[in-house]
């Protein structure tokens, strides 16, 4: 369903190009639990971001579910990443003022979904990651864990078929981690959503089925996680 | 997305800046203020001369000795005069000009009247019977005053005003009894109907006796004004250049004289409130570049702290358009929100200024200027607002989701 051909991405940065990939092929079939690993400044983010529909690559061909989406405009864009695509941030990205329900039910807005169905759907999908008691607290008086989970939620309501995830566990600690990769694993049993999780952190990478590394741009190990990369 | 969730996003986003949303509305507000009263104003005097007018009727013109000119002294105070306005000039002119239909002379003053211990001081009108025409004012019981060239220096008869009737004679009719005014014996003749409050004073507070009797009275060569009641409406313009044009030529060529017609009044009223108008539409125009540049700054600012939130929503799938929409919608409002409170700040203004001035000028808010100044100050704030909105729609949400201070 992801199909990167040649992916290329080079920012102008003064008279020098920096090259974040340098010709990335990856393939990633429905259903696949995946990790993508490197240290800092690899690559791994740039990759994500465009697999992810928020850059588009400077070369290269990018196939999602069939389509080309490497050209495309952004209005068009947007409409993917609200309909096949669900995003989580390590630093969650909520809206401060908006309580936990209103952050869930705002890609419902935008995909046009009226209000009574925005509001059964998005305190479903807080029950779902253990927030049922909570929807109606502002971000700012939940854990770190919760907002992640209230972030879970939020890229789970649209029923998406790929959920993007960077550093989902970064600013947590190791419980609430193991909490938020447990409803990932769960969101892709149950309904074969596909997970893609950017981390460097070797617990994380082993928790999932495949690990793509990359270092300075390009694939360097794609197979079964190891403890030791 | 639907326009009312839209509306909701920008409400809250807008409730969470309240405290500088308000601050940035300030110059809106006084702007608007200050718009909407002078509107009150205005719109305040043009009544004000419609009801003046309409108590005498329309196509009557208003002759006063003196020229005025319209930043002048009232009319009739001037001094000074080379010719009065003699009782000859009005008889000329009833000869003469086509378009009167009824003229009246008046000789105005203040004098005492009573009766035995009974008395009071009151406005005195030495008049002829046209004056009942004229301005339609007739007697409840009794004659008015005989018509002009039927009475001499010599007929001790007058009208009296309702007030002064009753206040003179409180247990009887006054009708047919003396009366004494500034030292002669009149025989009251008829009392007037009751008229209450016109021009500014109370017209049932008045006595009338023949126009001789008051040039003798008050002393007087000429007339205090002449009130002439045109045949046609429509005449007025020319009715007041033949009666300028005679009247010149009776003076020996000087227009010491003033015609006044409801058109006149208006325009030297309208002249005044355009002065005002200047001045503060300066001040207002100043205040509402104020204000809009306070909303352009509430916007700037909140699209560039809220990049971290343009950058979620368009991760989440907001069309750029979506974006763009809900920050004009929330500098759209902080402008119409000024314009609404300014309105209401003047409609206070208003309300206040009538208590204090009681109904010496009826000030209104018409409802279209407070809508006027809603639309104005929206608009205000969507051209404020425009381009930060502009600039937050084509955010790279890369970029924008990096701002947020989230990675690293």
């Amino acid at each position: 369903m992801i199909e990167l051909r040649g992916i290329e991405k080079v920012y102008p940065l003064g008279a020098h190009a920096v090259h974040a990939l340098r010709g990335v092929d990856l393939t990633i079939r429905p259903g696949e639990l995946v990790a993508i690993t490197g240290p800092s400044g690899s690559g791994k983010s740039t990759l994500l971001q465009i697999t992810g529909c928020l850059d588009t690559p400077t070369r290269g061909s990018y196939r999602l579910l069939g389509e080309e989406v490497a050209g495309l405009g952004a209005r068009r864009l947007a409409l993917i990443r609200n309909r096949i695509l669900g995003f989580v941030f390590q630093s969650y990205h909520l809206l401060a003022r908006l309580s936990a329900a209103r952050n869930v039910e705002l890609p419902l807005l935008y995909a046009g979904v009226g209000r009574s169905e925005r509001r059964s759907r998005a305190r479903a999908a807080l029950e779902e990651v253990g927030l049922g008691d909570r929807v109606d607290h502002r971000p700012s008086e939940l854990s770190g864990g919760e907002r992640q989970r209230v972030a879970v939620a939020r890229a789970l309501v649209t029923r998406p078929k790929v959920v993007l995830a960077d550093e989902p566990t970064g600013n947590l600690d190791s419980r609430s981690g193991e909490a938020v990769l447990e409803l990932f694993r769960q969101a892709n049993r149950a309904r074969g959503i596909t997970i893609i999780v950017v981390t460097h952190d070797r617990s994380v990478a082993c928790s999932m089925d495949r690990e793509v590394a990359i270092r300075d741009g390009n694939i360097v190990k794609d197979g079964a996680p190891a403890l030791v990369a | 997305m639907s326009p009312l969730a839209l509306s909701r996003l920008a409400v809250f986003a807008l409730w969470d800046e309240k405290r500088r949303v308000g601050l940035a509305v300030v110059g809106v507000v006084i702007g608007v203020t200050s718009i909407v009263l002078l509107i009150s104003i205005g719109v305040g005097a043009r009544t004000y001369v419609r009801q003046q007018f309409s108590g005498i009727g329309a196509n009557v013109l208003v002759i006063l000795p003196g020229r005025v000119e319209t930043t002048g002294a009232m009319p009739g105070v001037t001094t000074g005069t080379p010719h009065p306005i003699t009782i000859d000039d009005v008889r000329a002119l009833r000869r003469s000009c086509r378009e009167i239909k009824e003229i009246a002379p008046i000789v105005l003053g203040s004098s005492h009247i009573s009766n035995g211990e009974r008395s009071r001081d009151c406005l005195v009108l030495g008049t002829t019977a046209e004056f009942e025409e004229v301005r339609r004012f007739h007697p409840a019981v009794g004659h008015f005053l005989p018509p002009d060239g039927q009475m001499s220096r010599g007929d001790r008869i007058c009208a009296l005003g309702h007030t002064v009737a009753r206040e003179l004679f409180p247990s009887e009719t006054a009708l047919g009894k003396k009366v004494k005014i500034g030292g002669s014996s009149y025989r009251v003749q008829a009392i007037m109907e009751r008229k209450g409050r016109q021009q500014g004073f109370d017209v049932d507070d008045l006595a009338f006796i023949p126009e001789p009797a008051g040039r003798r009275l008050f002393n007087a060569r000429g007339e205090t004004r002449v009130l002439v009641e045109l045949v046609a409406i429509e005449e007025e313009e020319k009715g007041a250049a033949a009666i300028r044009k005679l009247l010149k030529e009776r003076h020996k060529g000087v227009e010491d004289f003033t015609v006044l017609t409801a058109g006149s009044v208006m325009d030297i009223l309208q002249r005044i409130v355009a002065v005002l108008t200047g001045a503060l539409a300066g001040i207002a125009g100043v205040s509402l570049v104020v204000g809009g540049i306070g909303i352009a700054n509430v916007a700037i600012v909140a699209t560039t702290a809220r990049t971290e939130e343009v950058g979620i929503k368009k991760a989440l799938g907001a069309h750029p358009a979506w974006i763009l929409a809900q920050f004009l919608l929330e500098s759209g409002l902080t402008g119409a929100l000024g314009g609404a409170a300014g309105a209401a700040l003047a409609a206070l203004g208003v309300a206040l200024a009538k208590l204090a001035l009681g109904d010496a000028l009826p000030l209104e808010t018409p409802l279209w200027s407070v809508a006027l100044a809603i639309a104005v100050c929206a608009a205000i704030g969507l051209l404020a607002g425009g381009l930060p909105a502009a600039r937050a729609a084509r955010l790279d949400p890369v970029a924008a989701l990096r701002s947020g201070g989230g990675k690293k």
